[in-house]
């Protein structure tokens, strides 16, 4: 009688077992799932989040700052065919950001430039821009296909001690920021450049 | 910025070995620059050697989100793409928008729809309301028209109004553009809708108000008496 009514018990414990090892799977795949989707940007990318960028530089472009850069980018003898400027006001803020576009799919090619050393007077350029209020820029390169590919950004404040000879190009490189957002694209493209 | 580090430790490990042979001036610049960003963040020493250990160190913290560049609109600039990518497009479907209007093209289904897409995308912008408002004037025998424009007008003042020198910004930029629309109709076309004028009337006496510029004034009292034309 005794063993009769103890075989019964055990298939239940089997099932709890089971249970409990199904939902700790489902949670793993839940978190993993929720990382990925935190991490490719998808609620940001189908609207239904905004990124802090978008909250924060949604006003409207300061179009006469922009063209005042554009202009002493010229005059620097940088070259500007595919060279698009937009100076963001920071929302809640008396700053502003400059966003240098360099689209090669508009004809945008460094080597084109009249400049010795593009880089330095593209420096130059941007800390004079301080002087209106821009306090950071950034410069996003586009390839042919128009992709976005990487993001460097900078603090114009950096950019005027570097061309007031304050700050060497290692300090001003250590106060530089790079980031992508396409990471395969980015890699197909240098590996393009090396070709 | 979260797949930044990933992205610049492959750029540097797959460029390595290519940079003594690359001869383009600035394209070599740009890659000195490259190299001596990845020194000074320690991802190489200053042979170009890659230490493995800061790199996985900087990966290891970028992928579980700790990457940062401890400023935050530094941090917003970095995860800009795609709020660029908008600014062009709004920026790319207002001029065209402006350009048909210029060359007379129909205002309903022609010019109207760049501007939607141009507020859809950046609906904070009052630049887009302005130039859609003065398109809407320009849509002679559009169903209420004159109120639409009305309404785009109302909604770029209430966007700017408290913050006085973006308000008198949006004022100058409606005036600009309604100064170049009526100066281009009149070469063109010799005639110049009515709607026009008292738009610009309206927007030089607003301009005069806020700044109590006598220049205001006395451009509202010439496009006024272009205004007593049409009576």
């Amino acid at each position: 009688m005794t063993q009769q009514n103890a075989a019964p018990e055990k298939p239940p414990k089997k099932k709890k077992k089971h249970i409990v090892g199904k939902i700790i799977l489902l949670v793993i795949v839940l978190v993993i799932g929720l990382g990925a989707l935190l991490f490719f940007k998808v609620p940001q990318n189908i609207g239904l989040i905004k990124s802090p960028a978008e909250k924060m530089f949604a006003t409207t472009p300061d179009r006469e700052k922009a063209a005042t850069i554009m202009t002493n980018l010229q005059q620097a003898g940088l070259n500007t065919t595919g060279v698009e400027v937009y100076v963001m006001p920071v929302a809640g803020t008396n700053d502003s950001v400059a966003f240098v576009v360099l689209d090669a799919s508009l004809g945008f090619d460094i080597s084109a430039s009249k400049s010795v050393d593009p880089v330095k007077d593209f420096i130059k350029v941007i800390s004079a821009a301080q002087a209106s209020g821009v306090n950071r820029a950034a410069v996003t390169y586009f390839n042919e296909q128009g992709k976005a590919l990487i993001t460097a950004t900078l603090p114009t404040a950096d950019a005027l001690a570097f061309s007031q000879n304050k700050i060497t190009a290692q300090q001003l490189m250590k106060k530089v920021d790079v980031g992508t957002e396409d990471t395969a694209a980015f890699v197909n493209e240098v590996l393009k450049q090396i070709k | 910025m979260r797949r930044t580090i990933i992205a610049l430790l492959l750029l540097i490990v797959l460029l390595m070995p290519f940079l003594s042979s690359c001869d383009s001036g600035d394209l070599q610049l740009l890659i000195d620059y490259a190299k001596m960003w990845a020194m000074v963040h320690g991802i190489t020493d200053s042979d170009g050697h890659i230490d493995t250990g800061a790199g996985l160190r900087y990966v290891a913290g970028d992928a579980l989100g700790f990457g940062t560049t401890g400023d935050k609109e530094g941090d917003a600039v970095i995860d800009s793409a795609r709020t660029v990518k908008d600014i062009r497009y709004a920026e790319k479907e207002a001029k065209q928008g402006w350009k048909d209007l210029y060359d007379g093209k129909e205002v309903a289904t022609v010019v109207l729809p760049h501007y939607n897409n141009a507020v859809n995308t950046r609906d904070k912008d009052y630049s887009y309301y302005n130039e859609r408002g003065i398109a809407h004037l320009m849509d002679l025998n559009g169903y209420k028209s004159q109120e639409a424009a009305d309404k785009d007008f109302q909604t770029a003042g209430d966007m700017t109004y408290d913050h006085s020198y973006v308000y008198e910004t949006m004022y100058r930029q409606r005036a600009e553009k309604l100064e170049q629309l009526v100066q281009h109709r009149d070469e063109v076309y010799h005639a110049v809708p009515k709607r026009l004028y008292v738009a610009l009337s309206d927007t030089y006496s607003c301009l005069y108000l806020r700044t109590g510029w006598a220049q205001y004034k006395q451009l509202q009292q010439q496009v006024d008496t272009k205004l007593m034309g049409y009576q």
